[in-house]
């Protein structure tokens, strides 16, 4: 029961939230609906921690879904990266929620507003929980559904409607990928468990095996979109809601990236398959490609979403290395990056509820005005540089460090880990451009007269913003978590044993 | 335990850091002069709790505390360090950030948003206290950057003249030297397998030569920039002088000093082999900063750009008397900190009293101020002499040992020009002196006033304390001796 309770708590708060939005409209209390997904999100993380005292005895808890007969493709494999990941999507799920309950006044459609954001995380914690490629899939799907419709959910102008389309297009066709390499997989193992694959792929590279593995990779670098694979993010990001873009950039890209550490992990292990440095060459290109381009823009919010794209790159460079450094930076990483692009996107919201406009030269100096915002959008701004003592640079340090470190072994791997330090530094220009125009310039003639942002949206961005000094000058305990979940994800034998026996 | 609570360091460092946002919130309410004097208080604290243990460094040679672990993952606990080396250091900081503090109280009547110029002004100064004390490589890079980010708002938000460009050419060059230094520490880390500066000394014995010097060359750019040596000093001038003047105290005072710190304590202490191949090569470096620094104050009419042009001047004794790399030049390098942070320090907060008092800072539209601004006029002189190396100023005793220890080390002609630098020194402080506090007082200044007592007093102590580093040289000396001679014994082996 408690095994599938944060995923049921999910779903069961989606579908009864329609019913709520009628009944208080119908009692004429506004804000029911939003107090309901609020609660939602709350029951659901506090059942996902009950689920994490349990994991953290037994490592790794099985649950056959659909019962023992179809325990091939009906499984929930659940160990320290599923509940890590699982977390840190509720968290901000919990934070976008209690920051939408204002910021959607802007918009009508909350009954289905909220109904789409609880299922898209339910669909996003089901990914993470996944013990089998089918269960996998399925939840990948709700979760791509729910997220095409978020984006799309301004409907009445046209670039969201455009951005979703592509948005849609283009991860229908990795998902599409996806599922063209599940079918190799089964077609050679005769099962779709990650555990069974891992048994039987991980030891030999085949050619057909290889083949499964660009599929698979191209399918979730959609998702986690490695450059060249990236070009629906900045379409579509910006395009939402900002609480969406929140989620998107900030934990949606990730299950795509925890799906990396998963099958690369667990089914193409690294010692047969040998594709650091390719993974490694492509997540140098995604992060240069995604700072250069974050350079160029003028629209706030696709800078942030372009920066997302080099962040990934970051993120995909530790698991790169895989090594428990180089993952442990990664998957920390991975908090961090959700933190802080939540943070800023939060942020961002709040400026375009104040003012109506993400252009960054109407936005000039509005942080003068809105000063707490601009203040957390400083150490947003400054985490996402990688300037210590804020958290970016934690999850930084140790990624590099990683790459160094296979550098005794091969060369190449120094090049690599430099070319990511000037990134990271070539990154602060950008950065410090957007801090210069919102904080330091005068107030433009539009953001002289804005107001503050309502107290929902301040909670949400204050707590984010204190996270971000908080991991950033005692990261240990964090640290610990990511290195447990890394631990887990090498931790091949007990993921297979505790299916096969 | 040991010292006052048995956290002392640490307590010097969360102090002022947990007044920071108090200054925040509640600066609105309380106003300008409380808000600066409760920064004042929580950095003057910061400074006794820094000077509790120094009996304890005189007779066990270092003080160690540590908090418990920080990060598991890479062995890495919360330690602070004070010895020889490192307690001169932090007490210059946290004391000259005190007298800013009280400075800045009357500097900043006419600025905006007080309450955040405080709460910047507080977290620089942790920063800068928390490097000296850190014993750890990544706490030691985190407090290194902690300094960049407030120090860049100071610059940017209430510079004057171009401050987001100045700002901005500040942070990226101290972050690209900082990126540097990053590289050569997880360098250290692959090869030693520990952060700890503590434990380093005997890992890095086995390590191959080309990456030691590859680590060394990577972490010397990281602290050169900071140093602001020639051909990486130009961020200085512009953020020295365009800085709001209690900032520049700090910047000219300590910041840049933070850098020969770093030298001694990482790059002398622990890649010696690497660096007596090139010491020579830093000391011709060193003297062309000197020459270049001092040519180019020579050249300056903006009062606080040819201060900001001195501190690369005499920056360039500091790393000259570094790279003699004997006791007797370490020695005075490190006096010399001392000395050049105090006297510096004094003469920016004189410029800061002469702008604030006229609103003019092209000296050769001031002059005639000495009748006006008397106790300015006197501070001004003694700062000048003393960086000038004037006895009985506290600069003599320290350039003199710089000298001493180049000749000692074989630089004879080196050793020359840097004496033939200090002549160009003194040129320029007269100029400055003359054109300032002499000759005829132009007519619209006829009415000035000398600076409120709030900014008389941190320079009073201040001038005071360049005479008595001077004529009671050995009180210093007595502290930073034992820690260059303990760095020289490195190379007298090798």
């Amino acid at each position: 029961m408690i095994l599938t309770l944060p995923l049921d708590l999910l779903i069961l708060f989606a579908i009864t939230t329609p019913i709520v939005y009628l009944i208080g409209l119908k009692a004429n209390v506004k804000k029911l609906v939003d107090a309901w997904a609020v609660a939602g999100f709350l029951l659901s993380a506090a059942a996902l921690y009950l689920l994490y005292l349990r994991v953290s005895v037994e490592k790794i808890v099985v649950h056959y879904w659909a019962g023992l007969q179809l325990r091939g493709v009906a499984t929930l494999e659940i160990d320290s990266l599923s509940i890590f990941m699982a977390g840190i999507f509720t968290f901000i799920g919990l934070l976008t929620a209690v920051y939408s309950t204002r910021y959607m006044d802007h918009y009508t459609g909350h009954g289905e507003y909220y109904t789409l954001l609880l299922l898209m995380v339910a669909g996003m914690v089901g990914v993470t929980f996944a013990g089998d490629f089918f269960t996998f899939f399925l939840f990948w799907e709700v979760m791509c559904i729910t997220s095409y419709v978020l984006v799309a959910f301004r409907k009445e102008s046209w670039e969201p409607v455009e951005a979703g389309f592509k948005y849609l297009v283009m991860s229908s066709a990795g998902s599409g990928t996806i599922l063209f390499g599940m079918s190799i997989l089964y077609g050679m193992a005769g099962s779709l468990n990650f555990a069974y694959l891992s048994s039987t792929i991980s030891k030999t590279a085949t050619p057909w095996s290889l083949l499964a593995l660009a599929m698979v990779v191209v399918g979730l670098g959609v998702k986690a979109s490695i450059v060249p694979f990236h070009t629906w993010l900045p379409d579509a990001h910006p395009a939402a809601p900002s609480s969406i873009s929140a989620m998107l950039s900030g934990v949606v890209i990730k299950t795509g990236v925890y799906g990396l550490v998963r099958v690369m992990l667990m089914i193409f292990a690294p010692a047969a398959y040998h594709w650091h440095i390719v993974l490694a060459v492509f997540a140098v290109l995604t992060m240069t490609v995604g700072n250069v381009m974050a350079l160029l823009q003028s629209d706030l919010k696709r800078l942030l979403a372009f920066s997302s794209i080099s962040h990934i790159g970051y993120i995909i460079f530790g698991l790169s290395a895989a090594t428990l450094y180089g993952l442990t930076g990664g998957l920390f990483h991975i908090i961090n990056h959700a933190v802080m692009k939540a943070l800023l996107f939060l942020c961002s919201g709040a400026f375009l509820f104040a003012v109506g406009s993400r252009n960054l030269s109407d936005l000039a100096g509005i942080g003068r005005r809105m000063k707490v915002t601009g203040l957390a959008f400083i150490v947003g701004s400054l985490a996402l540089a990688g300037v210590p003592p804020l958290n970016g640079f934690q999850s930084e340090f140790m990624i590099i460090l990683s790459g160094i470190q296979r550098g005794a072994a091969d060369s190449v791997w120094y090049w690599l880990s430099a070319i990511m330090v000037l990134n990271v530094l070539f990154s602060v220009g950008y950065y410090l451009r957007i801090i210069q125009t919102i904080i330091l310039r005068e107030p433009t003639a539009l953001t002289s007269t804005s107001k503050e942002a309502p107290a929902p949206m301040l909670f949400s961005i204050v707590i984010l913003a204190i996270l971000c000094i908080v991991i950033g000058v005692y990261p240990g305990p964090f640290v610990d978590l990511a290195n447990q979940a890394a631990q887990a994800a090498f931790n091949l034998d007990g993921y297979v044993k505790a299916i096969l026996g | 335990m040991v010292g006052i609570t048995g956290f002392d360091m640490l307590l010097a460092v969360l102090l002022p850091a947990l007044v920071a946002p108090v200054c925040f919130v509640a600066g609105r309410r309380i106003g300008r002069v409380w808000n600066g004097l409760l920064a004042t208080f929580a950095l003057a604290v910061s400074t006794v709790l820094l000077l509790s243990p120094w009996n304890m460094v005189l007779t066990g040679g270092k003080v160690v505390e540590n908090y418990g672990v920080w990060i598991g993952l890479f062995k890495l606990d919360v330690v602070f360090l004070q010895d020889y080396l490192s307690l001169p250091m932090s007490l210059l900081i946290s004391g000259l950030s005190t007298l800013a503090a009280i400075y800045s109280v009357a500097y900043v009547t006419h600025e905006h948003n007080q309450e955040m110029y405080f709460t910047a002004l507080l977290l620089f100064s942790v920063g800068m206290i928390g490097v000296v004390l850190s014993s750890n490589l990544i706490l030691f890079y985190l407090f290194w950057e902690l300094m960049l980010i407030p120090s860049y708002f100071l610059i940017a938000y209430w510079g004057t003249g171009r401050p987001r460009t100045i700002g901005f050419k500040y942070f990226m060059f101290t972050h690209a030297g900082a990126a540097s230094l990053l590289f050569g520490i997880l360098l250290t880390f692959a090869v030693t397998g520990t952060f700890n500066l503590l434990d380093l000394g005997p890992l890095l014995t086995g390590v191959a030569s080309e990456t030691l010097r590859a680590i060394m060359i990577l972490m010397f750019i990281g602290f050169a920039v900071k140093l602001a040596i020639f051909p990486v000093h130009t961020w200085l001038p512009d953020a020295h002088a365009e800085a709001p003047t209690p900032i520049s105290v700090l910047l000219s005072g300590v910041m840049i000093e933070i850098g020969a710190y770093a030298i001694v304590r990482v790059t002398l202490t622990f890649f010696p082999s690497a660096l007596v191949n090139v010491a020579y090569g830093l000391s011709v470096l060193a003297v062309v900063t000197m020459l270049w620094g001092g040519f180019m104050a020579l050249a300056q009419t903006d009062i606080k750009r040819l201060l900001a042009y001195s501190s690369i001047s005499q920056v360039g004794y500091i790393l000259f008397g570094i790279m003699s790399l004997t006791s007797l030049g370490l020695g005075g390098s490190l006096f010399h900190l001392i000395n050049h942070g105090v006297a510096k320090g004094l003469l920016f907060m004189c410029a800061g009293a002469i702008i604030y008092a006229t609103g003019i800072r092209d000296i050769n539209k001031l002059g005639g101020l000495a009748g006006k601004m008397p106790v300015t006029a006197v501070a001004a002189l003694c700062g000048a002499l003393s960086i000038a190396g004037t006895p009985p100023f506290g600069g003599f005793a320290s350039e003199w040992m710089i000298f001493a220890g180049g000749f000692g080390a074989g630089y004879t002609l080196l050793s020359s020009l840097a004496i033939a630098a200090a002549i160009v020194t003194l040129a320029y402080y007269l100029k400055m002196i003359k054109r300032v506090f002499f000759g005829e007082c132009p007519t619209n200044l006829g009415g000035t006033r000398e600076a409120p007592l709030s900014m008389l007093l941190p320079m009073s102590i201040l001038t005071f304390l360049t005479v008595a580093f001077g004529i009671f040289a050995f009180a210093p000396l007595q502290m930073v001796y034992p820690a260059a001679e303990a760095v020289a014994k490195i190379f007298v082996g090798g």
